[in-house]
């Protein structure tokens, strides 16, 4: 028998390797925490290849979600949120563990820190404080890590410029590409001052100057106003998008560490999906009634 | 070269060549006016007038869009309404008044709302503009507003939607941005003055570089439920050329709460 052709056999041993893959995701799919669907894929006939803008940035454009994404009672991942513990067929929900690093999956907090979180935690679910009111009830700018991960988002690059636009509260943020220093460090800013540089298929902003008046999540993680964040996006193929960021801060937490989570593109199947307004400030008419009274907390026999 | 002309036709040839030469210089310089706004401004790839970079009006006018002299607080100012004259119909006109007289308690701004279109634009705030083929996104800093203004040829949903800020569609017309703006609700203002409108509201927006750091703004406004007539006003955005100038935030309605956090 002649020897088989070099090149068809690499392209043959390249469509398996693609096939396993897709076959993996298809896999991890349906054990997925959310019953989310993975994303359609085209047969791995061709190898996916990076497109470049004019001005040199990886072309990341369209839409995204974290996939699994959209809970953030809990940024650990690892509580998922007491009215929402069940899928939709009833099963319990597997939880997430989405910080590597430290290797307990929890937020490294110093005693004080630990104390407030935990105290927040205990009363957010029936609040008796304005402070127990989660930030995002009162449509507050949700700052780094929340962004993304709470709700789908929009990439637009424009020269020396990637732009994300969240599909709630119309939030944005701007990221510079352009090797400037950060703004003067008495700004402070809800969304922090991000800046970019590309590595490769790497997109790596540092977050410095932030307000940190937002929370990490519903049940009351936080951060400070030196609180420093590299987020780091790594685009591996046609479908992932890998964000790992690194959270610093000697005065809130023991050490560094890090949250991660997948991104994976959005409304693929609607050619004509649109981001829409959404006016979160306008609407919102309860968040100030969510504090329940002294003489009704007594009542209904809720701590205070 | 010797010269064979009498000095007669001499003297006519130098005169009819300095004729030629200065209306040549002058034509030069004409059509570099003319062609200021299509020859001297920074263009994309696609080779339509750039209007990226971050932008803000100098009027007055989102206290008042018309003529006013100062008050307490609030500069004088000449309006930028066409004609000065916003042709209310009459119970409208009435209504206008009452927002005058009560613009303290009334007017949306003071609960940091959007600021609807067209005052989005003339906020006392910078705003960047992102433009890409398929869309030019506006990012104001004022409260975070966004718009998406889609250039990729689609029509405005059906029905009527009632938004805060419409729903913009964009399209060229040689170097200006027309940007057909409708389905608005009925909660904005004008102006800090009480100028307020329906929701039949229909905004056109135009956008010209007239070189690489102004643009002629200018919008047509209709509305056949509140005025006779479609109006338009027109003022000058002035790009931000301070060193390492950068959009910041206000979130306005944030500030109360600001306390109990993190």
């Amino acid at each position: 028998m002649r020897a088989p052709n070099k090149i068809v056999l690499s392209l043959l041993a390249l469509a398996t390797v693609s096939e396993i893959s897709l076959h993996a995701q298809e896999i991890a799919a349906k054990t997925a925490p959310t019953a989310e669907t993975a994303p359609k894929t085209t047969t791995a006939a061709k190898p996916w290849k990076q497109a470049y803008l004019s001005d040199g940035q990886p072309d990341w454009q369209g839409f995204w979600r974290a996939n699994p994404g959209g809970d953030t009672y809990d940024i650990s991942g690892m509580a998922p949120r007491p009215d929402t513990a069940l899928q939709g067929d009833g099963k319990k929900k597997t939880p997430i563990r989405r910080i590597p690093e430290p290797a307990d999956g929890k937020i490294p907090y110093q005693a004080w820190a630990a104390t407030k979180a935990d105290n927040t935690a205990a009363h957010v679910d029936s609040p008796t404080r304005p402070e127990y009111v989660d930030t995002q009830a009162h449509c507050l700018l949700e700052g780094p890590i929340r962004f993304f991960i709470h709700s789908g988002f929009k990439v637009l690059q424009s020269p020396g410029y990637i732009t994300f636009f969240a599909e709630e509260n119309d939030e944005s943020r701007i990221i510079p590409i352009d090797g400037n220093a950060h703004v003067g460090s008495d700004i402070k800013l809800w969304q922090g001052d991000g800046r970019g540089h590309w590595d490769g298929n790497t997109l790596v902003v540092d977050v410095t100057n932030v307000k940190a008046k937002s929370r990490l999540d519903m049940k009351g993680d936080f951060y400070g106003p030196d609180t420093h964040f590299v987020e780091r996006f790594t685009r591996v193929d046609a479908n992932t998008i890998n964000y790992e960021v690194t959270v610093t801060d000697p005065k809130v937490y023991t050490q560094p560490w890090k949250v991660t989570a997948r991104f994976t593109p959005s409304h693929g199947d609607d050619a004509h999906y649109e981001l829409w307004e959404d006016a979160c400030h306008e609407g919102e008419q309860s968040a100030d009634r969510m504090v329940i009274p002294p003489d009704v907390a007594k009542q209904l026999g809720v701590a205070q | 070269m010797p010269s064979t002309l009498s000095s007669t036709q001499h003297l006519r040839r130098s005169l009819c060549l300095s004729a030629a030469f200065a209306f040549a210089i002058f034509t030069a310089q004409a059509g570099l006016a003319q062609s200021a706004g299509t020859t001297s401004v920074p263009r994309t790839a696609e080779g339509k007038p750039d209007l990226s970079g971050i932008w803000q009006a100098l009027t007055t006018a989102n206290w008042n869009i018309q003529d006013h002299s100062a008050e307490k607080g609030v500069p004088g100012g000449q309006g930028i309404v066409e004609g000065n004259e916003i042709p209310y119909q009459p119970a409208a006109l009435e209504r206008k008044k009452t927002n005058y007289e009560q613009r303290s308690a009334l007017d949306p701004e003071s609960k940091s709302y959007v600021p609807g279109v067209p005052r989005v634009t003339y906020t006392p705030f910078p705003f960047q503009i992102i433009q890409t083929p398929k869309e030019t996104a506006i990012v104001y800093e004022y409260v975070h507003t966004v718009r998406h203004l889609l250039t990729d040829g689609s029509a405005h949903p059906s029905g009527h939607i009632d938004w805060w800020l419409g729903d913009s569609r964009g399209h060229w017309e040689g170097d200006t941005l027309v940007v057909d703006v409708t389905d608005f609700n009925d909660r904005t203002w004008f102006d800090h003055a009480g100028n307020f409108h329906s929701d039949a509201l229909h905004v056109v927006e135009r956008y010209t570089l007239t070189d690489p750091d102004h643009i002629a703004y200018e919008a047509t406004i209709e509305d056949p439920k509140t005025f006779t007539r479609p109006w338009k006003i027109s003022l000058v955005l002035y790009r931000h050329k301070e060193k390492n100038f950068q959009l910041l935030d206000y979130e306005g309605y944030a500030f109360d709460y600001e306390k109990y956090y993190p």
